[in-house]
This record gives C-alpha cells, structure tokens and sequence, in this order.
C-alpha cells in the first residue's frame, strides 16, 4: 500500500509517500507557517519527483495534533477533501506519536511539543523494536511540569524528544528526575514518521472516517467577537 | 460542465453546482446558532465548524445534483476577502478536491460571487452596469464595465449596512444576526415619527457612512427611554426602526441612482446580504425604473453567503481561460479591481492537470 502522508502541526509542514518498502520521499515545506500556501505544490512536485500521480496514492495519513490548529486545518481539510475524490481510506495519527518515533530508538519516549504561553504538549509511548508504539499517557497540554509528572508515574528510563525541551526543558527533566535524558530539541514531528506510524493500521483496514478527522484542540477556542463580519 | 462551489469566508458552510449555467444544487449550513450567544461571529468556532462541516455539504449538493465527484469538472473555492481561518478550510479542501481529481481550481473574490448571484439565469446582463453591494462588512459602489472589469466608485468609511442593522437591533434587543428582526419591526413602525440623520445623502461623494446613523438611533433609544416615567412610549421602537431602515435606504438608493445616471451605465445591479431587504429592493426598482435601466437583484436565498454565486463566478472566470495555482491562499483582504493571486490565463489547455500546478 502506497499512502501520503501529511504533517501541518508545527510551524515546518511536510509531505511523505511511504509503502512497505520505507519512506520514498519527504518534502520539507521551504516557508515556515505558509502551510496553505505551500502544501499541495509540495505534494504535487515531490509525486512528480516519483514519477506518481494523485491516482497511485492508495491511502493518506494526516496529523492531527495537538498542535497549531490553522496549520492542523490545512492537513486535515487536505487529507479528507482528497479521500472523499479518490475514495481511498484516511487515517488521523497522533502527532506525539509521530514525534516519538525516532530513528534507531526504542523504550520509553517522552514527545513534548512547545504549545506556547508557557504550557507544553505531551504524551508518554512504549517504542517497540518494529517501530510500534504504545500509548502510556495521552496527550495532555499544560505546563511543563504538571504534564511531566503524567509522564514520571511510569518507571524506567525515558527519551524526551521535541522542541518543548527549548523553554522547558529543565522544568520537564526535574519532574522526571535521573532517569531521564533529553535528546533532539531540533527533532520536529515529521511526514514520514506520520505515514511510518499509519502505515501497517491502514494495512490492516484502519480508517478514520473523513467527516470524522478532527484536529485534537488541546485548549478551549478563545472567544470574543470579531468587529467585522461579511455578510 | 459542471463546477463546484464552495464557500467558507465568514459563518456560512456552503456547496454548490452549477451544471452548464444552471444552478442544480446548492447547500448553506449556517452557523447563526453557534455564535449567537457571543453577538458576533468568533473567528476560531467559525473554523472549527467549517472543517466539521465542509465535507456533509458538499456531498449533500453532489447528491441534490445526482452527480459524483468524479463528474466535476472544475473547483471554485472563495479565497478572500473573509476570516482567514475560515477560508482557509474552504481553500484547502478545494485545492485538494482539485489536484486529487485532476480538474482546473479557480479562486474567486467573495465579493465577485456576490456580483454573479445576479448572473445566474441571466448570462446577459448589460455593460457598463452599476453594482451596489451591500453586506455586514461592504456597502461599495462599483462600476462593472465588463465581465472582471471593476471600478469602485464609492464605499462606506466606517460601518457597512449589515453591520449598522446588526448593532441597531442589538440596541433595541431583538438578538443576533438582527438585520431580518429589525426589518420585520420596522413594517409597524412610521418611518417619519422618529427624526435622525441622512447621512452624506447630498455629499457628491460616492463614498457612505452610516456610524452617525447608527448613533443617532442609539441616542434616541436613551432619550425616549429616559424621558418616560414607565419606559419607552408604546411603538416607539418600531418607529425608530422604521426610520431608520428609511434613512439607510434612502441614502444607498439616493447614491446609486446618482451615480447610474453620471455613468450612463445601462443597468443597476444589487448584490450582498443586505439586498435581501424588502424596502432596499423595492425602492431601488423603483428607481431604475425611474431611469428607464433594468434591475438585477437575485432571489432571497442567493443574496445571503451561499456557493451558487461562487459556482457561477468561477464558472465564468474559466470560461474566460483563468485559473488558479496550487498556490492559491486565503486573503483577509481582497481588492475587486485587482486580479485574485496566483491566477493567470492557462491559455490552450484547460482542465489539464499539469497546469493547475
Ligand atoms: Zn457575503
């Protein structure tokens, strides 16, 4: 099964096509938050880089947070817009679980994702050896340290990876003591690691309903009324 | 052919097809209810709503037109002028309809859909004409000298009509969106018993403002208010509305009747929300009459947001050879007389899918 696989949570959106064999292309989009703008022709260049067209994808994997909700909207809208033409199946993917799927490592990984005005985004997985991971304490957005002691209830050593570890990086290793150890600040939830995780449950007829896609809003909306309207 | 609307700019979740001219489907989800309670629309809930909704609308106006979507032939999507998060669902999900099914986008100027509401069924329309627009966030008057051709000749300074109904009926409490309460409050009321300013009505500007109307109206409320001992004396709200619903109108019909006749344009058009006020669509036919030039106005249900007039803008806007980019953004702010960004003429292959990029 060949799949697309989209990442529009952080500030640098990416596009994937992965299958069976591995990742067969990544784009990184060059403008950061212009992810309108810059997705669809990122995708559009990199299948014709492959030599595919939009008919050869047979499934799509979207990111869906926590993360930048207009970013968010612009993957899923993309995502289920697409599947509703092609009718190929769609799968929302947990954007931490993207994130704590590093190359190379397994055992407990601690994704955290700066969400701004001083909270963090994070959620605690199991990386098996194939890559497969299970979730131990999900997402949860707050501060540093109230969403690290979630993560500090499990035992054993554990990876903290993402750009959470920036700003808060002390106040999240303090709340999970010695056993921790911070890698990859630099490390950014990747298209290819959306469509490595969605890959195999896709395979086995894993979906996500396209009207169903909802962007995981880790806060409440902030709502006041804007002056202007159109009517 | 056939060509898919689709619209998102404010808090409207609307879909459309428009088959070879004709308008077979058309769906409006609105989101009135969801913004009520905070008087106005709140830009993140307009987003969140759009993205839930976007897709049911769309197959539900597939299913009214008996067609798939492999039976498209082309995408229309709203890219501006609007709430950006809110068109940005609209834009993305068209980009994608487009690129996956291999058919031509084209991104369309809101405020042009609300011109084309008025072209649809009626592809002959003379030009030069003159198009008031009047919404919750517009009142312009602009000359149209062909199809795309836009020269704006006046607009409001401060508050649009919409907007002004809108606050007005806060003021006397009959809820949000207020412009149809009001209207319906103003029919029992004397438009004469309640005096309050014309505004601009005799300025030779095109240009309207209607912020003092609105304070006017306010004051009014306060003073009758204060001056009884038990309230307000009975009718007293419908005549204020009744007079300022005359005011208003008075003064969009006053200027673009003025500005038809210096033109020597051969129709007037009105386009936009507000056109779906009885008293502003009576008086401006009477005053095209008047001047012995044809009126435009579309039905009811096409003066609001909806995606017909987004289908038939498109669908005119290809038929010229334009096209949009997989570049194509959403616009906060977007000017009728320069072209829509990241569009240009495809020249000798429409439809082709290479082009589109
Ligand atoms: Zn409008």
């Amino acid at each position: 099964m060949r799949i697309l696989a989209i990442e529009t949570a952080t500030p640098i959106a990416s596009c994937a096509v992965v299958d069976a064999s591995g990742v067969l292309a990544e784009t990184l989009l060059p403008v950061p938050m212009r992810h309108l703008e810059g997705l669809l022709p990122a995708v559009a260049e990199m299948l014709a880089r492959l030599g595919l067209t939009p008919g050869s994808i047979e499934g799509l994997a979207v990111s869906c947070g926590p993360g930048g909700f207009t970013g968010l909207r612009v993957g899923i809208a993309t995502a289920a817009a697409w599947a509703r033409a092609r009718e190929v199946p769609v799968l929302g993917v947990g954007t931490l679980e993207a994130l704590a799927r590093v190359p190379g490592v397994d055992g407990l990984v601690f994704p955290v994702l700066d969400a701004h005005r001083g909270e963090v985004a994070g959620a605690l997985y199991r990386v098996g050896r194939d890559g497969g991971a299970e979730c131990l304490a999900p997402p949860l957005v707050g501060p540093p340290d109230v969403v690290a002691a979630e993560a500090a209830r499990h035992p054993g050593p554990v990876l903290v990876v993402g750009d959470g570890l920036t700003r808060h990086g002390a106040a999240i290793l303090a709340a999970l003591g010695a056993r921790a150890r911070a890698a990859g600040p630099d490390l950014h939830p990747r298209a290819a690691a959306v469509g490595l995780v969605a890959l195999p449950r896709l395979a086995r007829g894993e979906r996500t309903g396209p009207e169903a896609l909802r962007p995981l809003y880790g806060r409440r909306p902030v709502a006041w009324p804007r002056q202007e309207t159109s009517g | 052919m056939r060509v898919l609307g689709i619209e998102t700019s404010c808090d409207e979740t609307a879909a459309a097809v428009l088959a070879d001219g004709r308008l077979v489907a058309s769906v409006v989800a609105s989101q009135a209810d969801l913004h009520a309670r905070f008087g106005g629309v709140v830009p993140e809930l307009a987003s969140r709503r759009h993205l839930e909704r976007l897709g049911p609308v769309i197959d539900e106006a597939l299913a009214q037109a008996a067609a798939g979507l492999r039976e498209i032939d082309a995408v229309a999507v709203t890219c501006g002028p609007g709430l950006v998060g809110a068109l940005t669902v609209g834009v993305a999900a068209a980009k994608a309809l487009a690129f996956a099914s291999g058919r031509p986008l084209i991104g369309v100027n809101h405020l042009e859909g609300h011109i084309y509401a008025n072209f649809i069924g009626h592809p002959d329309v003379p030009f030069p004409s003159l198009v008031l627009i009047v919404s919750g966030a517009h009142s312009d008057l602009v000359l149209m000298t062909g199809h795309g051709a836009y020269h704006v000749l006046g607009r409001t300074r401060d508050d649009a009509p919409g907007e002004a109904f809108d606050k007005v009926a806060r003021a006397l409490g009959l809820g949000y969106p207020g412009g149809p309460a009001l209207e319906r409050l103003a029919r029992e009321g004397r438009p004469g018993a309640v005096p309050l300013p014309r505004p601009f009505a005799t300025e030779a500007t095109f240009d309207f403002s209607f912020s003092g109307l609105k304070t006017a109206v306010v004051r009014s409320l306060a003073a009758a208010s204060a001056g009884a001992a038990d309230g307000r004396p009975a009718g007293f709200a419908a005549d204020l509305a009744a007079a300022f619903q005359e005011n208003l109108v008075e003064v969009l019909v006053a200027k673009t009747a003025r500005a038809a006749a210096e033109r020597g344009v051969r129709a007037i058009i009105l386009a936009g929300g507000v056109a779906a006020n009885a008293l502003l669509r009576a008086r401006m036919a009477a005053a095209a009459a008047r001047l012995g030039l044809p009126f435009y106005v579309p039905p009811m249900a096409l003066c609001t947001d909806n995606a017909g007039m987004i289908a038939e803008a498109g669908w005119v806007r290809l038929s010229r050879g334009l096209r949009s980019s997989l570049r194509l953004g959403a616009y906060a702010d977007l000017d009728l007389e320069r072209e829509v960004p990241e569009t240009s003429e495809a020249g000798d292959r429409p439809g082709s899918p290479d082009r589109a990029v």
